[in-house]
């Protein structure tokens, strides 16, 4: 059994260095240009209830995915956050909108249960801090806005991924790991002398290092998809999402709990032949889903 | 949630935070003050262009644990930290400043666009993520990194949000920064606060260049410090130096020295070349222990006075250091080195609380508002964790203190540089039924005085105190929800390790001197001693008094002032007794003034005297019979009457102990002038008595000054020895005289007369005061010694004053006694005095004197 639920955000036009990031207005120490890396904790962050961050990509381009991640929920429960485009940066059209719940405090964690002041419980609701990955229907333009319409304090930003999303052409196989599944969280107990249970700490990385290897993938897959990705992986970031509906690029999908921002982990596998026309692609990464 | 909640709850997530506070300019770049102009700098000192306008202010740089997302409440912080590993101080109660505590972090260095880092990034003409590393330009722009204030935050996320109150902060002081590092780590070493005391960092006194102009030699009295300047410069208009190796007190202008007193603390006065290095000595004179530290630290040692709790230390010292000290300190000594001596000496415990950023101060002491925390084996102490072990090494049986130091520039761990040393033994201890053998431990302070003797009493008994028994340490690892406990608390441990007689759980007392976080707030391994305190001594008043003890000689006390030398901060209810032991010779070289004078104190202060056996508390001797012409005596009754051994205007009570010896001082001895001789009708003389003349009072413990005569006739030599001016053991010879020796009274007796001629050899008793009784009735010693146109006197003779007969080889000599002083009052105001114990079983018949209100 495969399941073809996965896709890669690495292509991201806001990290590119000949796009201009900017935004309506940055707290000292969290400028636009925080946006420029990947790291999700060097944070943009607004002066305002509703900002805006725009990036200039110098030219049109295509876009089918938008990822946030180091999302400071701020002030924008019960408001909303939109993908906006513009090829001349004055009137803008709305891609993408979520509104995003009042309900969601700052109590929720983002793991697997939350403390409700009184309480550990399992947690349905997933807080908006969380990866945010979002597909749709692909478009091409030049300026390409996010819009965090709060409402009481300016929310903040750490890493926007928007580009072109690389699909797998198959599923993977079975045993592979959803990211969600695989929290990196080490248990300390205390025991007394006499065997009592004394307390735990609990100290959570991210997620466990996983991998996955993909066959058969076609030469050219690899050569016009898998590489490119590849030189971007070995240097930087990416968010790998895991869909537990099978993806649908024409409607889109948003996804708040499977999406990591991955990095690799070692050394990158080569893909390798497995005949004149199929190869095998693998990866190890890890990441983290906050 | 707190602190104390969150870190009981299970599954609390454990964090990190650390902000290290380096220095920014606060200037504007090429906005004046501000010159500086092309490539901006870095608004650091290292990259200032414009130094003179350089003003810094504090700038705080967070780092972040690495392995988590970083909360929202901490956006701007760089997850970078891998690790915090804190091994807090280690106290040394009573002995030093401890071990330092430290800190080691180690940071991941990463590609960084520099925002937060480099205020003129955005002026940047090149690509800082293409550029170097964020620790590698950040240690670059900041290499005064030294000393500067590193905080770690340990504690708990809170519903993955960061919360300060959920988290302790632990201050320190960089003293390293390593790297970058082959493998791309940064490790930053901080110490704590008062690694500022290390013997590199800071001495006291401060070091003087000023140096001897022109050579001098033993005779001189004034210097001329070079270069010129100096002396306004680095010296105090008067104080204490030395020069070589000689102590001089001096005054100074300009850079004109005075010495007011050379050979000080028995220096030998000596030749002084040029050049020879002039170093102005610290004096610290009835000081509050915590106030030298304090001085020290501050003074001497650059620590911050913002890390000291002054007004905690204040109240420590109230509660339980009420001594004071002093000590002279001639050469530069390392701060670290007087502070260790003064704890040691104290018997007080410091250390940097790195939770609180504070320097504790606090005495060995009894528990007093001390919370005492049980842990055991069920609820506490982690699964197989718990040591507990004897440490025979520290066991004594003997403390032995050295105090009233000879001279404080010499090695002060040498036994022979002190006057004084204090014993206190366990000798049972050292019995074959128990130990059978001896530990000494030897103490050395410089900082307590002779007449603070009982500061040494009270230092070797709390040394022997804590460590007589085998005394116990522990080691153990509690969870975190016991982390609370820090070091210099008190807890009692409870286990199968430490058992009674019958079997049972023996709690033992622990001190927690030590602690290191094994895993980030999680588990804390503890390292303790087991207890032992002196209980505050209770007087007999039931109440614990201020005991100053005198074992010394010593003239002119007064009591206020001895108590105010070594203890401060007097209230009105507090009972001060007075320990006069064997030794404590006390009197008055001068009638004018008591022995002792109790001078004033607070209404509602209770005052005892305790004069112990061997201990003598005499007044001056009066003045005795002179002549100002043949048969004119020129002597009055009041000159005569011996000085008085306690003045008091306050009451008192004092306690007389068999075998110690309080009275006035004795009478001026009697005069005698010869009327008639059959032996020699040409004699007329006149002659005074001992005890002085009348402007010559009796020396101390009313030994009598040079006699004095008279003769109308005959010039008589005034050329006597000088008088016995030291107390002497009972039966002991006295100094100065020839073949004579004095009764067990001699205290009181007039002093060696002169024999007048050679022909006249015999006469050699001076006419002190009574030798026995100490009535001050002018009766000449009893004695003879060779042939004596007068002696020997009988006691039948006298004390009458009259004319009396001697015939001697049926040859008649009259004479003429004129009688000498009273004996002076024993207590100068008796009605505010009540005396117990053996003083009337002792001395009596009224010996002691009268008391006179």
């Amino acid at each position: 059994m495969t399941i073809k639920h996965a896709w890669i955000g690495y292509d991201n036009i806001f990290t590119r260095k000949t796009s201009v990031v900017t935004s309506n207005g940055a707290a000292t120490g969290f400028p636009a240009s925080n946006l420029k890396n990947w790291y999700n904790w060097q944070r943009f962050k607004g002066t305002a209830a509703t900002v805006f961050v725009t990036v200039d990509a110098g030219a049109p381009v295509f876009c089918n995915y938008l990822a946030l991640s180091g999302f400071g929920e701020g002030g924008l429960q019960g408001g909303n956050l939109a993908l906006q485009v513009s090829n001349d940066s004055t009137t803008w059209t709305n891609v993408v909108t979520i509104n995003v719940a009042s309900t969601e405090g700052v109590t929720l964690y983002n793991g697997t249960y939350w403390y409700d002041g009184t309480r550990y419980v399992s947690s349905s609701v997933v807080p908006i801090k969380q990866n945010i990955a979002v597909r749709f229907t692909g478009q091409t333009w030049r300026y390409w806005r996010v819009r965090l319409a709060g409402t009481v304090a300016p929310p903040m930003l750490g890493v926007v991924g928007l580009g072109r999303a690389l699909d797998f052409p198959i599923g993977f196989y079975a045993d592979s790991l959803k990211p969600r599944w695989n929290k990196d969280t080490e248990v300390i107990n205390s025991i007394s002398e006499r065997g009592a249970f004394l307390g735990r700490s609990i100290v959570r990385s991210g997620n466990k290092p996983f991998s996955f290897n993909v066959e058969p993938v076609a030469h050219d897959w690899v050569d016009d998809y898998w590489m490119p990705f590849k030189d971007h992986a070995e240097l930087l970031p990416f968010f790998f999402v895991w869909e537990d509906d099978p993806v649908d690029p024409l409607t889109g999908t948003f996804n708040t709990r499977d999406v990591l921002l991955a990095w690799t982990n070692g050394v990158f596998p080569n893909a390798t032949v497995k005949d004149r026309r199929w190869a095998s692609v693998s990866l190890s990464c890890e990441g983290t889903l906050e | 949630m707190t602190l104390s909640v969150i870190r009981s709850q299970p599954g609390r997530e454990p964090y990190a935070v650390l902000r290290i506070f380096f220095q920014r300019c606060t200037r504007t770049f090429g906005v004046s003050p501000c010159t500086g102009s092309g490539e901006p700098c870095f608004k650091t000192l290292a990259s200032c262009k414009s130094r003179a306008a350089y003003n810094a202010a504090d700038a705080e740089y967070v780092f972040v644990t690495a392995r988590t997302a970083v909360p929202t409440e901490l956006a701007g912080a760089v997850p970078i930290l891998e690790d915090i590993d804190i091994t807090p101080a280690k106290i040394d109660p009573g002995g030093s400043i401890g071990s330092r505590s430290v800190m080691e972090a180690t940071l991941r260095d990463i590609p960084h666009n520099d925002v937060g880092f480099d205020p003129h990034v955005t002026l940047r003409t090149y690509d800082v993520m293409e550029r170097g590393t964020l620790l590698g330009r950040f240690k670059a722009r900041n290499p005064y990194y030294a000393n500067r204030v590193v905080v770690a935050e340990i504690g708990y996320l809170e519903d993955g949000s960061y919360k300060p109150e959920n988290f302790r902060r632990c201050t320190f002081f960089i003293e390293a920064i390593d790297g970058p590092s082959r493998d791309g780590m940064f490790r930053i070493t901080a110490k704590d606060l008062l690694k500022q005391l290390d013997d590199k960092r800071a001495v006291c006194p401060r070091p003087n260049v000023g140096r001897v102009s022109v050579a001098f030699g033993p005779e001189a009295t004034t210097f001329t410090l070079t270069p010129t300047g100096i002396g306004n410069a680095e010296y105090p208009a008067s104080g204490r130096c030395l020069i070589g190796e000689e102590k001089i007190r001096f005054t100074r202008v300009g850079d004109v020295m005075t010495m007011v007193e050379r050979g000080l603390h028995g220096s030998e006065v000596k030749q002084h070349a040029e050049n020879e290095v002039v170093q102005v000595a610290k004096r610290f004179v009835s000081m509050k222990v915590h106030d030298i530290v304090y001085e020290l630290e501050t003074s001497f040692a650059s620590v911050p006075t913002k890390y000291i709790p002054k007004a905690e230390w204040n109240q420590e010292q109230v509660d339980y250091l009420p001594r004071l000290y002093s000590a002279d300190v001639y050469t530069p000594t390392p701060v670290k080195q007087l502070v260790n001596e003064l704890l040691q000496c104290t018997g007080v415990s410091h250390w940097w609380d790195e939770e609180a950023a504070a320097l504790r101060f606090k005495s060995i002491r009894p528990l007093a508002d001390d919370v005492v925390h049980s842990l055991g084996e069920h609820e506490h102490l982690l699964r197989e964790t718990l040591d507990i072990k004897d440490m025979p090494a520290a066991r004594l049986t003997q403390a032995h203190v050295y105090y009233d130091i000879i001279d404080p520039s010499k090695d002060i761990d040498e036994p022979t540089n002190y006057r004084q040393r204090h014993i206190e033994g366990d000798l049972a201890a050292e019995g074959p039924e128990m130990y059978g053998d001896k530990r000494i431990k030897q103490v050395f302070c410089r900082w307590i005085t002779g007449a603070n003797a009982v500061a040494a009493i009270d230092l070797g008994q709390k040394t022997l105190a804590r460590f007589r028994r085998v005394p116990r340490t522990a080691s153990f690892v509690l969870d975190e929800k016991d982390g609370y406990l820090r070091q210099g608390d008190f807890v009692q441990l409870s286990s199968q390790q430490a058992q009674q007689l019958d079997g049972a759980s023996e709690p033992v007392n622990i001190q927690l001197l030590s602690r290191k976080f094994l895993k980030l707030a999680t588990h804390t391994q503890y390292m303790g001693t087991e207890f032992f305190y002196l209980a505050p001594q209770t007087g007999p008043t039931g109440k614990v008094e201020r005991l100053v003890v005198i074992a010394a000689p010593v003239n002119n006390l007064n009591l206020r002032s001895l108590h105010n030398s070594i203890y401060a901060d007097l209230s009105s209810d507090d009972v001060v007794r007075f320990r006069f032991l064997n030794g404590a010779y006390v009197t008055s070289a001068n009638k004018a003034n008591p022995a002792i004078d109790v001078g004033t104190w607070p209404s509602g202060v209770r005052l005892f005297l305790e004069l112990h056996s061997g201990c003598r508390i005499v007044g001056a001797g009066g003045a005795g019979v002179s002549y100002s012409a043949y048969n004119v005596q020129s002597t009055t009754a009041a000159q005569k009457r011996g000085g008085v051994a306690i003045y008091t205007r306050r009451t008192i009570t004092v306690n007389v102990q068999l075998g110690a010896l309080l009275h006035g001082g004795p009478g001026g001895g009697c005069g005698l002038h010869v009327i008639s001789s059959a032996h020699d009708s040409t004699l007329r003389w006149s002659l005074g008595g001992g005890g002085g003349h009348s402007t010559v009072e009796g020396g101390a413990f009313g030994a009598g000054g040079r006699s004095v005569s008279f003769s109308g006739t005959v010039a008589l030599p005034n050329t006597g020895a000088d008088a016995f001016r030291e107390p002497a053991l009972d039966g002991e010879a006295l100094s100065g005289g020839t073949s004579f020796r004095a009764g067990w009274m001699v205290r009181g007796a007039g002093a060696e007369s002169k024999s007048l001629t050679s022909s006249l050899a015999g006469l050699q008793a001076g006419f002190g005061g009574d030798l026995r009784r100490f009535n001050g009735a002018g009766r000449p010693p009893s004695y003879s010694s060779g042939p004596s146109i007068f002696g020997p006197f009988t006691t039948s003779m006298l004390p009458s004053s009259g004319t009396h007969d001697i015939v001697i080889g049926g040859l008649t000599t009259r004479v003429r006694v004129d009688a000498g002083g009273e004996q002076g009052a024993a207590i100068d105001g008796a009605s505010f005095a009540t005396v117990v114990g053996d003083l009337e079983t002792l001395i009596t018949g009224g010996d002691h004197g009268p008391l006179v209100n």
